[in-house]
């Protein structure tokens, strides 16, 4: 049982950098919360200070309603994962695994059983009398794992641990930590700069920017109602599109004008504009490449278009990376591999107009989703 | 042509080294040549080897002098203080490497700083701290006044350095204390420096001459330098028995030798093993 409060923590270096501003969250038990964002965002900063490993410079930690800021790291009851596994190299994956329990004086049998069932768990049975340097790499990742299950914490902390693993590994990782999570049936807070895993693993990911939180919230509302241009652009792969457009009003509907192009809008999004007082400004549309559909050749109704640089061909699906002189021609498509478009081709697009998100230019906030 | 050069190059550098070897070997080996000589044929260079060996050197410094007393003293007071200066050494190398406040350079350039001061200008004060303690000529004063060695404080400085610091985050997460993260996992991984400071430490200590003597007065408290001198050299109950010198210097080494044979593999590694951490 994990209840995790963050109010108003911030992290000031010596130095005067503030890498965490003003964070607050409330992590409930058995949830999988994801850290991600950019490098230096402050996502393993935070984390660390949950460990105990970073000093709180402002702001309470609570667990379980106890204040937490001048525990030590060691007495919180959190298991943590490193980036880079960090096994003892003079012990063997056997004490690697039972060192928490050795250090809390655990009888031997016990032990002994706790060890097993974690290699178990993690298929390390083979490997137990192994020093750290005789193991692959998707092998130290389970050591380091098993080293944090075996305990039963309150909380399992880990910092971008599928990082320093090949692809393949890395998907197989991902997979047995999702396992992991619903067999463990524990508090988890992960951190990766990999929106993937975020997306598959998280039941809420909060994503962070310059230290502070743009959004926390589950994977699907992220996709779908982000709340600003940055969460927009950060989740989705390949990122969503933007082009700047002008709100305009004909006297009959409101519409954006994106270089000779009209795109209508529907009802609902027409309607927060004008409330929104955008009429005639200029605002930043956003599009995913998921929801722009390709027609070969040149029409003049499109939404946009031009000539196709790129053509990446992904097995049922394709990639179409169209103009490339102007800026604002730009576009990504993710389109069905069975489309008919090579790179050269000149191609027309027609934008799912529910999906279109659009962001106040200025502040970058989402004004409709 | 390459391969005449190598070899050019590999016969001037075994010479060089066979040539430092010498230089270095050679007063050993005169010490325990001479040690088996007469007195007379210890003066005469004209005789490298001595005719009979003199065994009757070696047991009448055993049995008749009290320098396997000074030894046993020297080993006492040596052993003792390694064994302190090795835990004051790397309890005072893990804070300044893995411990974060304020002053902790300023804290490593002070003692680093103490290091430059010529010993001989630390022998008043510690004199004057020894006597008000009432340790002078003590055991006990000797081996306080070594406590900590600012060389070892820097050795072992260096190779903590070289432990990622997620090491002792992850131990840390696992519930161990500092104490238990230093002698647990830092000690065993940098094994090797440990074993070159205590080696070196131990060294020193033994054949420590002029600190000794400068506290203690009385003959049973005296060190293996200390004792050869004035047992031996001085005018002591064997005059300048150069041969029986030669003997009891040559069993002086002994320890040194039996504890080096044991730890020389360390001198050459370096820190080892695998964290799994990536540099």
């Amino acid at each position: 049982m994990a209840h995790i409060e963050l109010k108003h923590v911030c992290k000031t270096y010596e130095n005067g950098f503030e890498a965490v501003k003003d964070f607050n969250l409330e992590i409930g038990d058995k949830e999988f919360i994801i850290f991600v964002g950019p490098s230096g965002c402050g996502k393993s900063t935070t984390l660390r200070m949950i460990a105990g490993l970073e000093d709180i410079s402002e702001g309470e930690l609570l667990i379980d309603g106890e204040r937490m800021n001048e525990t030590e790291a060691s007495d919180r009851d959190i298991a943590m994962v490193f980036q880079n596994y960090a096994l003892y190299p003079h012990m063997t994956v056997r004490k690697n695994i039972g060192y928490s329990l050795h250090i809390r004086h655990e009888k031997k049998d016990v032990m002994e059983k706790k060890i097993q069932e974690a290699a178990e768990i993690l298929g390390l049975e083979e490997v137990l009398d192994r020093k750290p340097s005789q193991l692959s790499g998707g092998q130290k990742q389970r050591v380091a794992m098993g080293r944090a299950i075996v305990r039963n914490p309150r909380v399992f902390l880990m910092d971008e641990p599928l990082s320093n693993l090949d692809a393949k590994l890395r998907g197989q990782m991902r997979v047995e930590i999702a396992r992991l999570y619903h067999k463990l049936n524990s508090t988890f807070i992960y951190v990766t700069h990999d929106q993937t895993e975020a997306m598959t693993l998280g039941t809420r990911i909060v994503v962070m920017k310059d230290g502070v939180i743009q959004q926390a919230d589950t994977p699907e509302n992220l996709f779908r109602y982000p709340v600003n241009q940055f969460v927009a652009g950060f989740i989705g792969t390949p990122p969503m599109n933007f082009t700047e457009a002008v709100v305009k009003y004909d006297g009959n509907k409101i519409y954006l004008d994106s270089g000779s192009r009209r795109i209508d809008l529907a009802e609902e999004k027409a309607e927060r504009l004008e409330k929104g007082g955008y009429i005639g400004r200029a605002v930043v549309l956003g599009i995913r490449p998921e929801h722009i559909a390709l027609t070969p050749g040149e029409a003049e109704d499109a939404h946009g278009g031009g000539t196709v640089d790129v053509y990446e061909m992904l097995g049922s699906e394709a990639i179409v990376y169209i103009g490339k002189e102007k800026k604002e021609d730009k576009l990504v498509v993710k389109t069905d591999a069975s489309v008919p478009v090579r790179a050269g081709e000149k191609v027309s697009c027609y934008y799912s107009l529910e999906h279109i998100h659009i962001f106040d230019r200025a502040t970058g906030r989402t004004i409709t989703n | 042509m390459k391969q005449t050069g190598n070899r050019i190059k590999q016969v001037f550098r075994f010479g060089i080294l066979a040539v430092v070897s010498i230089f270095t070997a050679f007063p050993f080996l005169w010490m325990i040549l001479s040690a088996l000589k007469t007195k007379e044929e210890v003066m005469d260079v004209s005789a490298f080897f001595p005719a009979v060996p003199q065994w009757s050197n070696f047991i009448s410094i055993l049995v008749d002098s009290p320098l396997p007393g000074y030894i046993a003293n020297s080993l006492l007071v040596s052993v003792v203080t390694v064994a302190l200066q090795i835990v004051t050494g790397a309890m005072l190398a893990y804070a300044i490497v893995f411990f974060e406040f304020k002053g902790r350079k300023a804290l490593f350039t002070l003692i680093m700083g103490t290091y430059m001061l010529p010993v001989a200008a630390t022998y008043i004060p510690s004199y004057i701290i020894l006597s008000r303690w009432g340790m002078l000529d003590t055991f006990r004063g000797l081996v306080i006044s070594s406590t900590v060695s600012i060389f070892g404080i820097f050795l072992l400085r260096q190779s903590f350095m070289q432990v990622p610091k997620g090491l002792v985050e992850a131990a840390r997460m696992d519930g161990g204390s500092h104490f238990r993260i230093l002698w647990e996992i830092i000690c065993p991984m940098t094994k090797s420096s440990f074993i070159t400071f205590g080696l070196m430490s131990f060294i020193s200590t033994y054949n420590n001459y002029m600190w000794p003597s400068l506290i203690t007065r009385s003959s049973e408290k005296y060190l293996v330098s200390q004792g050869l001198r004035s047992f031996l050299i001085e005018g002591g109950a064997y005059g300048t028995e150069w041969a029986l010198v030669m003997a009891g210097s040559a069993v002086i080494v002994v320890p040194l030798l039996v504890l080096f044979a044991f730890t020389q593999k360390w001198f050459i590694n370096g820190i080892g093993g695998d964290t799994g951490i990536k540099g």
